[in-house]
């Protein structure tokens, strides 16, 4: 019986948990709209499939702002699979330095970018 | 074995089982809910086969207060400390991997975006996490790395606590609460990095491992265990070699070696297919140049890397840097050897640290980036090791002579 109680606590206090950090942080998840807007300008850039899904980059922590990790790829799903495989968008905060994206897309052409309020879009292939 | 522990561990190879069959599944262009029927039905099978193993003992009323409150304790401060996507590897290796593996028709893509994601990382924790992420809307996934995650940190000092509750209960409840009010443990824990699963995986094998003189079943339990760890890091690798050597008086006895190779088979042949057809080599073998010798030799090295260690040892590892001297005390006054399975942790520590000599990286920077996380591997097992040992429980003396002779050193 005893051995019962421990097990529901355990599946009990993961899915409890589950739910409160949701609610803590639900509030937060409007990267997905945040960058939607750019994804459909590239979309249309490239005019071949829609993005599927991205990474969502915490851009609610200062740290990533600052630092080098504030310019990080973000991956684009292409629904077609063939020539844009290697098509990487990078993401960056406005106050990313011009130099600090240029060291970070060496070896990379830029097909497109976009900016609005908070990032600075660029979408690369490999040379 | 206890009961609860055989949940913990039937949870684990469950899991395993239907990350390894998600994969195939990806591979063979199998329908989602025929793996998800699958799976269940492999673990309603394996829950069956693992608990019947285990002896329902008794619990009392103070020991699940102790847990009650340990998890209570465990969920509250992890819900202030954790970070909603993880750290960096959480969202540019891992769940970026399993992003990928949620959709069938492009999972591919993932082999070929080289730009720091490192594809070649096995699957197991990014195949896990995709399965269960299917389950969930788009905008909820992110809950599901959270719980999947917690589950693997907060099953870690529960195994400890029921596996050494009736060696030394104030041993086990100490240990218990120093886990759970550990903030860097939580910390490293809840980056969402696959580092605490292999940690998890060392420490069912070490604990398993312990039972095979009971039942050869848990010669084939541990074999699987620590044949799955490299199937979640690369590292893993390591440990799993380190831990047949050591082990290698139990796992090839004659009676034991049918249950040590059906143990290790299906992961190593899944690893192999993985490496052999899918992932691309591995950086750090890539990079490997004529420095490497240098570097070997190079005095320097060993004092930063060394440095290092013992920075971090006294910095985010102070319990087991406490526990450590204790033990090596205990050692000392009693006139005894260590326990084995304390070298054998030791020998996969240096093992570690001889990595850092062959870097092709700018070796501070390594440091900084991963022996923190290293650590952090190997501190479920350790502290298991330990406490059985300063508890007495282990007669080292007798281990280590034994083990001498089943090596015929």
């Amino acid at each position: 019986m005893k051995g019962a109680v421990i097990l529901i606590s355990i599946v009990f206090s993961v899915i409890v948990s589950s739910c409160l950090f949701y609610l803590k942080h639900h509030d937060k998840s409007v990267e997905i709209d945040l960058h939607k807007e750019a994804f459909n300008h590239f979309n249309d850039v490239l005019s071949r499939g829609s993005i599927m899904n991205c990474i969502i980059l915490p851009h609610d922590q200062p740290v990533y702002a600052q630092v080098k990790y504030a310019f990080a790829p973000v991956t684009l799903y292409l629904h077609r699979s063939g020539k844009h495989l290697d098509t990487v968008m990078y993401v960056c905060r406005q106050q990313a330095t011009d130099s600090l994206i240029t060291d970070n897309l060496k070896g990379k052409t830029i097909i497109s970018d976009y900016k609005n309020q908070d990032f600075k879009y660029i979408m690369c292939t490999y040379e | 074995m206890n009961r609860l522990s055989a949940y913990i561990f039937a949870t684990i190879i469950s899991a395993s089982a239907i990350a390894i069959l998600y994969f195939l599944s990806l591979i063979f262009l199998v329908p989602y809910y025929i793996t998800g029927i699958l799976g269940v039905i492999f673990s309603f099978f394996l829950f069956k086969r693992i608990v019947s193993c285990s002896i329902k003992n008794t619990v009392s009323v103070f020991f699940t207060i102790c847990t009650i409150v340990a998890i209570t304790l465990l969920v509250n401060r992890t819900y202030y400390i954790a970070n909603k996507y993880g750290w960096w590897d959480a969202w540019y290796i891992w769940d970026l991997h399993a992003k990928y593996m949620a959709y069938p028709d492009i999972w591919k893509q993932l082999f070929k975006n080289l730009d720091g994601t490192h594809p070649d990382y096995p699957p197991l924790l990014p195949s896990v996490l995709a399965f269960f992420k299917k389950l969930s809307p788009l905008n909820l996934q992110w809950v599901i790395s959270y719980g999947i995650h917690l589950t693997i940190m907060m099953v870690i000092p529960l195994l400890i606590f029921f596996e050494t509750y009736a060696k030394s209960v104030f041993l086990a409840v100490v240990t218990l609460f120093l886990f759970v009010t550990n903030d860097y443990f939580i910390q490293d824990s809840m980056a969402q990095y696959a580092d605490t699963l292999l940690g998890l995986l060392l420490l069912c094998a070490v604990v398993t491992i312990r039972y095979s003189n009971l039942n050869r079943k848990y010669v084939l339990l541990s074999t699987l265990f620590i044949s799955l760890c490299p199937l979640v890091k690369n590292e893993g690798l390591i440990i799993m070699l380190v831990f047949i050597v050591f082990h290698s008086w139990i796992l090839f006895r004659r009676y034991n070696i049918k249950f040590t190779l059906l143990g290790i088979a299906v992961p190593v042949l899944f690893l192999l297919m993985f490496k052999l057809f899918y992932a691309p080599l591995n950086d750090m073998y890539e990079k490997q140049s004529a420095q490497t010798l240098n570097n070997i030799f190079d005095l320097s090295r060993y004092k930063l890397i060394l440095s290092y260690f013992y920075k971090l040892l006294g910095e985010y590892f102070n319990p087991i840097k406490v526990g450590l001297i204790i033990y090596l005390l205990l050692l000392m006054v009693y006139k005894r050897w260590p326990h084995y399975q304390f070298i054998m942790l030791m020998c996969i520590m240096m093992a570690y640290l001889c990595i850092y000599l062959l870097t092709p990286y700018d070796l501070e920077w390594h440091l900084f980036t991963s022996l923190r996380r290293l650590m952090h591997q190997l501190v479920p097992a350790t502290a298991f090791v330990l406490v059985c040992g300063i508890s007495g429980e282990d007669t080292a003396k007798f281990q280590i002579k034994a083990f001498s002779k089943h090596l015929r050193l």
